[in-house]
């Protein structure tokens, strides 16, 4: 973002005429330039631009733009350059030349922390893009000018069809932050320098998510060489029903990402609870790391009381504030949805350790009058509720559903009677 | 009172852009409902050359909620996508780099059996 000011009002001279719109910019009056124009306007000039030869003004502005000439301290209520009906000239006559390229290297947005505030106090918005009138906690009105990039110089790679294929867009690249693993692993292969930014950055690779279809691919040596493109910063790891990871391979990942707090695993049949806890214990005991702070297991085969107080212990439960958890056919494998450390718990029906489902019908309100895992109370795989207090079918897939849900199916998956 | 007049520079975002960042922060003024839902929507609804520039813009104006949806609606344009066809709806070169790296084609083969 670049900001362009005067600490002195603009030249009357300039505005006299013909209401002419220009872009100003600051020049340091050392440098070179003009001889003509430094004697029309002394040794600190401002350059002003009409447009026509931009070719030769544009040598000007790459040679005399000072990095920082006033060091910048912008206080928004300085008095600043008058540019009026800028955007309706420029357009007509200019074709949107921009002169002004005072760039502001700092991550101070000062400014534009006041910017925002304009926005949501009320403010006048007239006919974008010239003007913009608002007011500001002093009760003064400004006139506010936006100066944008000259579409001229917009490189429109869409528009040419000559070119078979270039670098990707720089937007491009900022959007793979919202792409899955196998997504990321397709655009890797798109080319090299996709490769190697995917590759390299280590953000992209610290929530890892694996699910269908490379939930049944996974291996162990895969998965570790996936954790290591965090670079030590994986923080969450979700591995959905991938069958061929071994404790050893949790314990590989676990060895090279200290900051791995939340862990996903539910399905993974070949983990076994003793390997599981072997592995917590090692890391959270170890101090380099913060440790494990939650954990699923979608409902540990095999898992016993004894297993579930060493887990307790070992993730460091503390009492939190009880959020209810509905059933739904999907919701075992939803990542990082809440905020419980530990998935299962012990059943109050049967006292076995398994995840346990509120419910959501109105009937059921009293807290624990209908809580129970999904054996003890059978819920509608749609809604959550109970199913054996109303009316319910089971499904072809051998899913129950209540009478709500069912009339709300398409036809043709409705049951047969 | 004399009316004082600020002057904001973007060289990096068209004017095109930036009206279409102020209508959205406009609309997201008051919170979000389901007429700015509606309206996200429509909005993200534009071609390839529009979306990037609001995803530069959104980036570099430091708002997340633009760049959240933009950024996903960019993201949505590749899932389930081929390599191959990601660089014909993108115009990316295969070798878009000096260096000709041989085994691009045959990276994580096990994702793609």
């Amino acid at each position: 973002m670049a900001l362009n000011f005067s600490q002195r009002p603009i030249f009357s001279a300039h505005t006299s005429e013909d209401n002419m719109v220009s872009p100003m910019r600051i020049v340091n009056g050392e440098k070179g330039g003009h001889d003509e124009l430094r004697d029309r306007f002394g040794p600190r000039r401002e350059v002003v631009d009409r447009g026509g030869s931009p070719d030769s003004v544009s040598k000007d502005i790459i040679d005399l733009l000072p990095s920082d000439p006033f060091g910048m301290g912008i206080d928004i209520s300085t008095t600043f350059t008058a540019i009026t009906g800028w955007f309706g000239d420029m357009e007509l006559d200019y074709g949107d030349y921009i002169r002004n390229t005072i760039v502001n290297h700092k991550e101070d947005y000062g400014l534009f922390a006041g910017f925002n505030f304009f926005w949501n106090s009320a403010m006048k918005f007239q006919s974008f893009p010239t003007n913009l009138m608002f007011h500001d906690q002093h009760n003064k009105d400004y006139n506010c000018v936006l100066v944008t990039k000259s579409e001229e110089f917009v490189n429109d790679f869409a528009t040419c069809p000559d070119v078979i294929g270039g670098d990707p867009h720089e937007a491009f690249v900022l959007a793979l932050s919202y792409l899955g693993t196998k997504d990321l692993l397709a655009v890797e292969r798109v080319c090299k320098s996709l490769c190697s930014t995917i590759h390299n950055d280590s953000l992209l690779w610290r929530n890892l998510y694996i699910d269908q279809p490379l939930n049944e691919r996974i291996t162990d040596d895969v998965l570790v060489q996936l954790t290591n493109r965090a670079e030590g910063n994986l923080q969450c790891l979700s591995l959905i029903k991938c069958p061929k990871i071994t404790d050893d391979g949790l314990r590989r990942v676990l060895e090279t990402n200290p900051k791995l707090t939340k862990l996903y695993i539910p399905g993974c049949t070949r983990l076994s609870i003793e390997g599981i806890l072997n592995n917590l214990k090692a890391f959270n005991s170890n101090t380099e790391t913060a440790g494990i702070k939650h954990i699923k297991t979608g409902g540990f085969y095999g898992i016993t009381l004894d297993h579930y107080e060493l887990l307790n212990n070992l993730l460091g439960i503390q009492k939190n504030n009880y959020i209810p958890h509905y059933y739904h056919r999907a919701n075992s494998y939803q990542p990082c949805d809440d905020d419980r450390a530990i998935d299962v718990e012990i059943c109050p029906r049967c006292q076995n350790l398994r995840l346990v489902y509120d419910c959501p019908a109105g009937g059921c309100q009293p807290k624990d009058h209908c809580r129970a895992c999904i054996i003890c109370i059978p819920r509608c795989a749609e809604c959550g509720r109970c199913v054996h207090n109303s009316e319910y079918e089971e499904t072809f897939s051998l899913e129950y559903l209540c009478s709500e849900c069912l009339k709300q199916l398409p036809r043709c998956q409705e049951p047969h009677g | 009172m004399i009316a004082d007049e600020i002057v904001l520079s973007f060289p990096n975002i068209t004017r095109v852009t930036m009206s279409k960042v102020l209508e959205y922060c406009n609309i997201h003024g008051a919170g979000a409902d389901d007429e700015t839902r509606a309206f996200d929507e429509q909005f993200v609804d534009v071609d390839q050359k529009t979306l990037f520039d609001l995803v530069l813009a959104a980036h570099d104006l430091k708002i997340k909620m633009l760049y959240d949806i933009v950024g996903e609606r960019t993201g949505d344009m590749m899932k389930g996508k081929t390599p191959e066809e990601i660089r014909i709806i993108f115009n990316i070169g295969e070798n878009s780099c000096v260096d000709d790296h041989p085994l691009q084609k045959e990276l994580n083969p096990w994702a793609f059996e």
